[in-house]
């Protein structure tokens, strides 16, 4: 039978190569985008998107040194161009905060991130997510990008094309803002 | 307690209920507007960084990357415009691409939703090559792949047999197969291509439907892989 494994395409294919090199951001794009979006459907269709587009371009994929963010940016500015400059205006921000299902509450981690944190946490992020929705969009971006996601600073002026300056002097405010939604006490 | 001893107690200790319980934290908390400052960023950071988000749907990475690479290729053989293989080198003729999906959670995950069937048509006594493409969300270094013919169809090059299994390693990602199948006349055919790793088994099937040849391609042309 060793004749089928010739079935097998040999060498290493265009596709290939595609793959290995988006597989490891694709749930970071999808993370990103549903922060931005609010929407795990739309998160989906946005990543597809940009990923579709990408499928063409694998010889320039091939020569960007730092991917993750550069692909953060691109995904960025087709939010940017899909969602906010279509609506013609500021995009409703929802408050709705995402709680696990009962399949992911029963995985072990779920449980253990339960009995970590059993008080309060539900209702602060409920109110931090109101207070991200009156926040304007430039300080939403970083806040997101920055606190939420975890991009360093330098990322996040090069994503959202900004300098540094202006990213920290927009979490400050942005954080100061935020601030007031918590509940009362300081832990 | 000093500002120095306060803040790196605030760092370390991630349990509210714990910190809240710190007499000595507390009452220089009390008494420091700097350091109450420094432990409400600190609370602000801890909760926004773990906001959640719900996961994509089940295979969302590989499916997309797969959809996306075909959706960016040249229409070649698409159901639109399935005759225009004339100018196109036989060997990279794409008759079908069939996507599953194994390995992942645990044994016996539910099928990936998938058309029960994918049909193609070709030509009676054609041989073509379909192209069956594997997602796995593993890497399956033992997999086994069983392909099943029933009486109207052939592998080329494997006369008379309608079963072959062998095993393969599997990479995470897309795996490419190209079957060449060999519609034995002008009926029907299906085959059933299942793979299996350890106690997960998946499987997908293939009709192949006979063509009127009336496209100006040759009846009986047999195309090499
Ligand atoms: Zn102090």
């Amino acid at each position: 039978m060793s004749g089928i494994v010739d079935f097998f395409r040999r060498g290493k294919r265009q596709q290939d190569v595609f793959t290995e090199l988006l597989r490891p951001h694709v749930e970071l794009m999808y993370r990103m985008a549903y922060r931005w979006t609010q929407s795990s459907s739309d998160a989906e269709d946005l990543v597809q998107d940009i990923l579709t587009r990408l499928a063409t371009r694998v010889d320039e994929l091939q020569r960007v040194d730092m991917l993750r963010p550069w692909l953060i940016k691109i995904l960025y500015n087709r939010y940017v161009d899909l969602y906010r400059r279509q609506r013609n205006g500021p995009v409703a921000y929802e408050h709705e905060v995402w709680t696990p299902d009962e399949d992911a509450l029963s995985s072990p981690v779920a449980r253990a991130q339960d009995q970590r944190d059993p008080l309060g946490q539900m209702e602060d992020q409920r109110a931090l997510l109101k207070g991200l929705a009156q926040l304007d969009e430039g300080q939403r971006d970083v806040v997101l990008l920055h606190d939420v996601e975890g991009y360093t600073a330098l990322e996040v002026a090069d994503i959202l094309e900004l300098n540094v300056g202006t990213v920290k002097s927009r979490l400050h405010r942005a954080r100061a803002h935020l601030k007031k939604f918590l509940m009362a006490g300081t832990f | 307690m000093n500002c120095v001893d306060a803040k790196s107690r605030l760092d370390t200790a991630s349990d509210p209920q714990a910190l809240a319980a710190d007499q000595a934290l507390v009452a220089h908390l009390r008494d420091c507007a700097n350091c109450r400052d420094y432990a409400e960023e600190l609370r602000l950071t801890r909760l926004l960084r773990a906001l959640p988000a719900p996961p994509p749907s089940e295979g969302f990475a590989d499916r997309a990357l797969a959809q996306a690479w075909d959706a960016a290729q040249p229409r070649t053989e698409r159901s639109s415009a399935p005759y225009a293989w004339g100018g196109l080198a036989a060997s990279v003729l794409l008759a079908a691409v069939l996507f599953t999906q194994i390995g992942g959670d645990g044994p016996l995950a539910p099928e990936a939703p998938l058309p029960d069937i994918q049909v193609v048509q070709m030509a009676p006594n054609e041989v073509r090559p379909v192209n069956v493409r594997l997602v796995s969300k593993e890497a399956l270094p033992e997999a086994t792949i069983t392909i099943r013919l029933d009486r109207n169809l052939a592998l080329d090059g494997y006369p008379d047999t309608d079963t072959l299994s062998w095993q393969t390693a599997l990479a995470a990602g897309t795996n490419e197969l190209a079957l060449p199948l060999h519609l034995l006349g002008d009926e029907r055919g299906e085959v059933t291509i299942e793979i299996q790793s350890g106690s997960s088994r998946r499987h997908m099937k293939l009709a192949v439907e006979p063509r009127e040849n009336n496209l100006g391609i040759e009846s009986g042309s047999s195309i090499a892989l």
